[in-house]
């Protein structure tokens, strides 16, 4: 079972650079999701572990064994670094039978007929496609065809596997169940997994570890609670987590012996901690669910007013303003505040993520101080 | 965390240019498609460049029977003898301007004629509520699959005076004497040609008037523009272009067609550049051809270089995609029967008679005697008879029309196979190093013989293959020729429609090979041939029709061992057996029909697919 390791891997075409210095461990047996916006070269670096593009510089390396390296100019063939692909389009061969289609791999790999109809068998079995072998991919459902495309990749049994969106052609519903699915198999194959998706709730539900690009460079690895919690900076905060977080753009200052944060006239006054001081431009940050909706003045100094209420099954969000901040806030209690309604707002303790205004990194967390 | 990533084993730095090379080398060894993309450069290169430019340098090489005329002249020196001679000596008018003026005279016309037929038609059974639609649509590209000269010879059987000596025609027996200027000359060659290319101009404009989105029409009619006006301010200014390339195309062919002015020009020694080149070739004056190849070929060039200019996009080929929306209709109305008259009246004339008269002219005993005691099947049966022809047996009896036969089919089923894998194989090979020099270089080079007029393209293989070239052999006589000329001349089509079979094929369903580990072979053996093969079968047609009924192409590669049912049907029309080439004819029709129809059959596409519904 391999560990993965990319070292300074830059890929360009012409002058699109698709992927910017880019270094990474992936550790043995790991599930590690590469979430990002489109076109932030996900596929790419995907393509380039798998052999199928090649980078303009860095090394791979799969265990210790170098794998490709720009300066020597030495590529491992796809076939020898043993690695499985799920493509995004599934690219099952439409000519051939899921059963073909699952042995081609095996026939590769010239094992006798017999052990390759057994090996198929088990396989499909296990994907609950054992009774689809003698049908062709046109006459599946998207799921059935994702599971073949699946099964494909696993029957050669790769050191590793690579899948580039694999859900991202189902239904909800259908993607749900497939990731419960992806998960045991990962728990019982215990197979390196890089998982490539756009869809953060994919990334955090299902990595061990998840890995945020933009732009083609790293922003930020780490384990998905961590990512949640402790975002490296202002991009890997927003594009985790919905409804986003808010963010409100202000200074830190001294007020009346004060330290705090003001933005839009209003004051927040914050416990000072190490790597913050007064005279900084910042960005304060907080997750909806880290807001509470209080009762105006009494708990709390800040008044704000109920712009809509949106209900989303099991939570209820809030829109709330003050002057021209808004809040996006996950009420605590079920009921909907019409409109207009005055609320008093506290924060959750330690949930201020304050993240420099220029270098977007993060500078701390902090807490609210409250009034007496 | 990131930063334990291992530290590298460190090369020794003298070593590693050394390596670099030496793995860049491996790799390139080991990858298949820039391999196959370098032969294919190579062969390609060898095909299409190599006879240009023997062609170009043999017009400027001095031949040996010439060496006399010129002062101090040494065969096989460079010579500017045949330029002068073809552009500036006495002998200029009639070897080249006098050919020149009369080619531009034909083109002009036929090409407007052509145009208007297949437009009008296009328009007929795309924009209308014409009743016969489907059924026009599939008779009307018939005259393209025949031979060109199927129109000449029937016009011949009709219209031949008696002012040329020989058996006249149809009509001298009916009592009436055509004037010399119906029977021969430019008028007959401007309408048969015209009449055998207008298909290419119904399906160009046929597939743009498909093709237009409705909804461009849809907002005119919402602002309150009539049908009338929607059609001549919105649809015709968008299928301009179509119409244009169609026109151009049509006159680049018409510069390179040999057969309808054989037919129709030289018995009253009307020449084009096309049959003066082949004159030229016959009286051993080879430089002459040539050069009248080169102007063929820059005339047909900027023909095409300025509808490209003018349309501002690349290559205006017949493109069969695109759904059928609803269009707005025009109604015919009470005109329904009279077009309707017209139309069949049209295609009677143009696919029916030609074929009845050809098939009368078989089966009259003596010439321009059509009653009905004159009846006979000797030229189809009979046994040799020194009285008929001069001893000339029926053509089912005479050897060499089955041997012609047995060509025929050979060369059409060999170079349409060859043009298919050639084009299957160029187009992935394109396609998977898209972005790369050579991937452009072979994609242009395999165009090129398009835009090359086929007499002339003929004239640049006689001259590189006249003769022994380092470890090929001279293969003028051989039969391989012309499997390599046709292939060739068709390979622009083959290759269009192998590069889009390979884009719609994508790359991800051979990714997925390589990573199951499959050799390149394995993946062209079992995953790309077989998910090619019916755009390899469909792709087959054009080719085998083309190459079964051309004579431009190959008549200056004949020779008596290679006849084609094509070339023995111009032979025996040159001694005025036209029973005989009438009978050749309509075999080598009926051959391509059948063909034609069998592959339809068999692949399910059709030339005149979606037009008319
Ligand atoms: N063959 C190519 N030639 C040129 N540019 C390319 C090529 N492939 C990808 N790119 C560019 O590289 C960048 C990264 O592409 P990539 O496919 O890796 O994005 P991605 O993160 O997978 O996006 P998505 O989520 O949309 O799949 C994009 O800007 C893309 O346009
Ligand atoms: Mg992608």
């Amino acid at each position: 079972m391999p560990e993965i390791v990319l070292k300074n891997v830059t890929k360009r075409w012409g002058n699109v650079v698709a992927v910017n210095d880019f270094s990474l461990k992936i550790p043995d047996g790991s599930f590690m999701c590469f979430l990002g916006p489109s076109g932030c070269g996900k596929t790419t670096t995907l393509r380039m572990i798998a052999g199928l593009e090649e980078p303009t510089a860095g090394k791979i390396y799969m265990d210790d064994k170098l794998i490709y390296s720009s300066e020597e100019a030495f590529s491992l063939r796809p076939k020898d670094r043993d690695v499985g692909l799920i493509f995004q389009s599934y690219a099952l061969w439409p000519h051939m039978t899921v059963f073909k289609n699952i042995a081609f791999g095996l026939e590769m790999e010239k094992l006798p007929g017999q052990e390759i109809k057994k090996r198929v068998q088990e396989i499909a079995d296990l994907m609950a496609i054992g009774d689809l072998l003698e049908r062709y991919p046109s006459e599946l459902s998207g799921g059935q065809q994702q599971r073949v495309a699946l099964a494909r990749s696993l029957a050669p049994q790769p050191n590793c596997l690579l899948m580039d969106e694999p859900l991202s052609n189902l239904d909800a519903k259908l993607r749900v169940d497939m990731r419960t699915e992806l998960k045991r198999i990962h728990s019982e194959t215990k197979q390196t997994i890089i998982y490539v998706t756009h869809d953060q709730l994919e990334a955090l539900s299902l990595g061990t570890q998840v890995v945020i690009m933009n732009e083609g460079k790293l922003q930020q690895i780490d384990e998905p609670m961590e990512m949640y919690k402790n975002p490296k900076n202002l991009f890997v905060g927003e594009f985790v987590g919905t409804p986003r977080i808010n963010m409100v753009r202000g200074d830190l200052i001294e007020q009346e012996g004060q330290f705090g944060f003001k933005s839009d006239g209003i004051f927040f006054p914050l416990k000072g901690i190490e790597g913050l001081r007064a005279g900084q431009q910042v960005v304060m940050a907080v997750r909806p669910e880290d807001v509470r909706l209080t009762k105006p003045g009494k708990e709390s100094s800040f008044v704000f007013t109920i712009y809509s209420t949106l209900p989303a099954g099991a939570d209820i969000f809030a829109r709330i303003y003050k002057n021209k901040t808004f809040f996006t806030v996950r009420q605590e209690e079920r009921v909907i505040h019409t409109p207009e309604t005055a609320v008093g707002i506290d924060f959750v303790e330690d949930s201020l993520l304050i993240f420099d205004a220029q270098t977007e990194n993060l500078l701390g967390k902090t807490s609210l101080i409250k009034k007496g | 965390m990131q930063s334990e990533i291992r530290q590298e084993k460190k090369n020794l730095p003298l070593k590693l240019p050394f390596i670099k090379i030496w793995n860049r080398t491996r790799r390139a060894l080991r990858n298949p498609p820039f391999i196959l993309s370098i032969l294919l450069l190579i062969v390609l290169i060898y095909l299409v460049i190599g006879p240009l430019a023997s062609m170009i340098k043999s017009s400027f090489t001095l031949h040996p029977r010439d060496a006399l005329f010129v002062d101090n002249g040494k065969a096989g020196e460079f010579t500017t003898y045949y330029f002068v001679r073809t552009f500036l000596g006495n002998m200029r008018q009639v070897l080249f301007y006098k050919p020149l003026l009369n080619t531009l005279v034909v083109i002009f016309p036929m090409s407007a004629l052509a145009l208007l037929i297949g437009g009008a038609l296009a328009w007929l059974v795309v924009r209308t509520d014409f009743p016969w639609k489907r059924f026009v649509a599939k008779i009307a590209i018939i005259p393209y699959m025949l031979p060109s000269w199927t129109l000449a010879l029937a016009w011949i059987t009709l219209f031949k005076n008696r002012t040329l000596g020989g058996t006249s025609g149809i009509l001298e027996y009916l009592g009436i004497t055509p004037p010399t200027w119906l029977s021969f000359g430019p008028l007959p060659i401007i309408i048969v040609m015209a009449l055998h290319y207008y298909p290419f101009s119904f399906l160009l404009i046929g597939s743009a008037l498909r093709d237009i989105d409705t909804r461009l029409e849809e907002s005119a009619l919402v602002l309150g523009a009539d049908t009338k006006v929607i059609m001549r301010r919105i649809v015709l200014s968008l299928i301009m272009p179509a119409v244009l390339s169609s026109w151009i195309l049509t006159i680049a062919r018409g510069v390179g067609s040999f057969s309808a002015p054989a037919f129709l020009g030289r018995p009253v020694n009307y020449q084009l550049l096309s049959t003066r080149l082949y004159s030229n070739l016959q009286t051993g004056s080879p430089g002459v051809a040539y050069l009248l190849a080169v102007v063929m070929i820059l005339l047909a060039v900027s023909f095409i270089y300025i509808n490209q200019k003018v349309i501002g996009t690349r290559k205006g080929f017949v493109t069969i995609t695109g759904k059928a929306a609803t269009k707005s209709i025009i109604k015919l109305g009470k005109y329904t029967t009279l077009v309707s008259v017209l139309v069949f009246a049209f295609l009677t004339i143009v696919v029916f008679i030609p074929i009845i008269v050809l098939a009368i002219e078989t089966v009259v005993k003596v010439p321009g005697n059509y009653s009905l005691s004159n009846f006979t099947l000797h030229y189809w049966l009979g046994k040799s008879d020194p009285q008929i022809l001069t001893g000339q047996p029926g053509v089912f009896r005479n050897p060499e029309m089955w041997r012609a036969l047995w060509n025929t089919l050979k060369l059409g089923v060999l170079a349409s196979f060859f043009c298919a894998v050639a084009g299957l194989l160029i187009g992935y090979t394109v396609v998977r190093l898209r972005g790369r020099f050579i991937s452009k270089i072979l994609d242009q080079i395999s165009f090129l013989p398009y835009l090359v007029p086929s007499i002339a393209f003929g004239a640049t293989y006689l001259s590189l293959f006249a003769k022994q070239r380092g470890f090929i052999p001279s293969l003028y006589g051989t039969f391989t020729l012309l499997i390599l000329v046709t292939t060739v001349k068709n390979l622009p089509f083959a290759t269009r429609s192998g590069i889009s079979g390979m884009m719609q094929l994508g790359h991800e369903i051979e990714e997925a090979g390589i990573i199951a580990g499959a050799s390149w072979s394995t993946r062209m053996r079992r995953l790309i041939m077989p998910l090619q093969s019916s755009s390899l079968l469909s792709g087959i047609l054009l080719p085998m029709v083309s190459a079964m009924r051309e004579l431009s192409l190959i008549i200056i590669l004949i020779t008596p061992g290679t006849h084609l049912l094509t070339s023995l049907t111009f032979k025996y029309t040159d001694y005025g057996y036209y029973s005989i080439s009438n009978a050749l004819l309509l075999i080598n029709i009926f051959l391509v029909l059948v063909l034609t129809i069998g592959i339809q059959k068999i692949t399910g596409n059709d030339l005149s697919e979606g037009l008319g519904g």
